[in-house]
């Protein structure tokens, strides 16, 4: 991957919270320009502080962070510029009404694109003078998501917008996502634990567990690595994690090409190869980076 | 800045808005009917007085209503005291406070990528308000100082009713401001912050209190009495100067010494007059300057260090 692909950029990232909660520890990672990137993790996995070093919310503890070659941090004006936000549960202004907020956007950020978010909600059916209290929390993530994209900026960072939706809210939501991310070419990082629902919108996942990458890759590319043994039958040399399968039985992630001709492996599903590595992240340390 | 730029910010302000605004027009209104009512009346009473004899009880039906414009002009020279500390109290610290403790400030700190369009967007349809409200306020006060019931201001107001007239109004409420801002900066819960603030600006106007009050005794000066022109003044205490010398001696030096004097109230012994020690009225204006340069000063201070922290704090 080349300088020029790479958008998004993180070096032996780590973020400490007091003295001794480590939230990220030793992340490399680097994202391609295009497409939509899902940040798959449990609570507290550190998915929001990653995505907050990135917007210049938080300041590394050590290591390095870029967004378009730019330290956020050092130079935040610049690096948003390149950059639209959806924070985690995005809040909207009471008293303000809908067409305020894209007002507001617009002061704001002169160059924000106020005809293309409203066409955006226009299309979602949201009325320019309903109240921001008087919208359900779908309608404004929708709202919210509509003030990021009317940023027009090249990459979008979006913590956990679907964690508050109802599941028509939440395709709504992907499919105005994924519409505009196509028609722009820009780059969306989505964080969120809802496996399914990322599947069919992304491209590429990243999981991150107890603040470290367990896994990157293509969304194609993860389907074709790995395969499932269900109650240790199959060869379980390159075992990934264990969970409890639906019925009970013990599902264990293999890295194993989906080609490969192994009796006792079944394909894995996307949700289970991030069960898989998140129960591989369980016994990783919390605390104390080396 | 746009026109809907300080719509929005009104909009955002919202019932806290109304509020203070209905309460400043109020006071505003009542005062300057005080003032008038006072004016009208003493004029009444004045002319009622010409044409009596002295000791006559003719004019006590005027001079009842009196009592009760001067009852109402004090109460309105207290909330004109008092008016500007809530405002700024109110209206500074839900600034900042209120977007970090309702999440809006992640949203809107991500479009602006500065953040100091955004402090400014935010600040200053309030400071204007405030400022207005402070002038309403202080134009108020001014006008019931200058309609006294009973004493009358031969020389000028100079420092009557200090604290409640338009020299000090609009500054004091614009430095609460900025303080509420920045404190609901540093501690972004409103509640907590409104308490913090509070506690702050009487902390703030006591050590401007006791400061500014040092300050005036150390350039007290002599004041002739019973000319009329201590009517304004800030006074102290009554002393003796050396018409020799110009020397001053205080009235315990003076009881020490045990110098004999006929009448210590009216007069003093051969060589010596008795005096005010004060700060005379016409020097009001310079020490209203003063303050507010005090005051100002440590406005632009509080308000470039809550811009620095504003850039650095963490949304939420």
């Amino acid at each position: 991957m080349s300088g020029e692909q790479r958008i998004l950029e993180a070096q032996a990232l780590s973020k400490r919270y007091g003295r001794r909660t480590w939230a990220l520890q030793g992340i490399d990672l680097a994202i391609p320009r295009g497409g939509i990137t899902a940040l798959v993790g449990p609570n507290a996995a550190g998915k929001s502080t990653l995505i907050k070093t990135w917007v210049g919310f938080e300041r590394p503890t050590r290591g390095a962070v870029r967004v378009s070659g730019i330290d956020p941090w050092k130079d935040r004006s610049r690096a948003l510029t390149h950059v639209g936000y959806i924070p985690q549960s995005p809040s909207l202004y009471d008293t303000l009404s809908v067409d305020d907020h894209l007002d507001l956007a617009v002061q704001l950020r002169p160059a924000f694109d106020r005809a293309y978010a409203r066409d955006r909600l226009d299309e979602l059916g949201i009325p320019g003078d309903q109240q921001g209290r008087s919208l359900s929390g779908g309608q404004q993530a929708q709202v919210a998501l509509a003030l990021a994209l009317g940023t027009r900026a090249e990459i979008l960072l979006l913590d956990e917008p679907l964690a508050s939706l109802d599941p028509l809210a939440r395709r709504e939501f992907l499919h105005l996502l994924t519409d505009a991310v196509r028609a722009d070419g820009a780059t969306a990082l989505l964080a969120s634990h809802i496996v399914t629902d990322v599947e069919q919108a992304c491209d590429r996942l990243i999981v991150l567990g107890v603040g470290r990458v367990l896994l990157h890759d293509t969304v194609a590319g993860a389907l074709a690595g790995h395969r499932l043994a269900i109650d240790g039958n199959g060869p379980v040399g390159d075992a990934i994690g264990s969970f409890a399968g639906p019925a009970g039985d013990r599902l264990t992630l293999v890295h194993q090409p989906r080609s490969a001709e192994v009796g006792g492996l079944r394909p894995a599903t996307l949700e289970e190869i991030v069960l898989g590595y998140l129960a591989s992240g369980r016994v990783a340390p919390r605390e104390a980076v080396a | 800045m746009t026109w809907r730029a300080w719509r929005l910010t009104f909009r955002m302000q919202g019932l806290v808005l109304w509020l203070l605004g209905g309460a400043v027009v109020v006071l505003t209104v009542g005062s300057v009917l005080v003032a008038w009512q006072t004016h009208e009346t003493r004029a009444a009473f004045d002319v009622c007085l010409a044409g009596v004899a002295p000791g006559s009880n003719a004019c006590q039906s005027i001079s009842a209503p009196l009592n009760d414009l001067s009852l109402w002009g004090g109460t309105a020279k207290l909330a004109a005291q008092w008016m500007p500390l809530i405002l700024g109290l109110f209206l500074g610290v839900p600034v900042v406070a209120r977007e970090i403790e309702g999440r809006t400030a992640a949203m809107a700190w991500a479009l602006d990528p500065g953040r100091g369009r955004w402090l400014l967007q935010r600040t200053l349809p309030v400071l204007a308000v405030v400022l207005v409200a402070g002038i309403l306020i202080g134009i108020g006060g001014e006008l019931v100082t200058l309609a006294p019931p009973f004493q009358e201001h031969p020389l000028g107001a100079g420092f009557s009713d200090y604290g409640s007239r338009l020299g000090q109004v609009p500054v004091r409420a614009i430095a609460v401001l900025v303080l509420g801002i920045a404190i609901g900066t540093l501690v972004p819960r409103q509640l907590p912050a409104l308490l913090l603030t509070g506690g702050a600006t009487l902390g703030l106007f006591m050590a401007l209190t006791l400061g500014m009050g040092a300050w005036m005794q150390a350039e007290a000066e002599p004041i002739p009495i019973d000319h009329g022109y201590e009517a304004g003044a800030h006074l102290y205490e009554q002393v003796f100067q050396d018409d020799a010398t110009g020397a001053l001696i205080s009235t315990a030096e003076f009881d020490q010494q045990q110098v004999p004097t006929d009448n210590p109230e009216a007069s003093a012994p051969p060589g010596m007059t008795r005096v005010w020690l004060g700060v005379p009225g016409e020097k009001y204006g310079l020490w209203v300057l003063r303050e507010s340069g005090i005051l100002l000063g440590l406005t632009v201070l509080v308000g470039a260090a809550t811009l620095v922290l504003v850039r650095r704090r963490r949304p939420a």
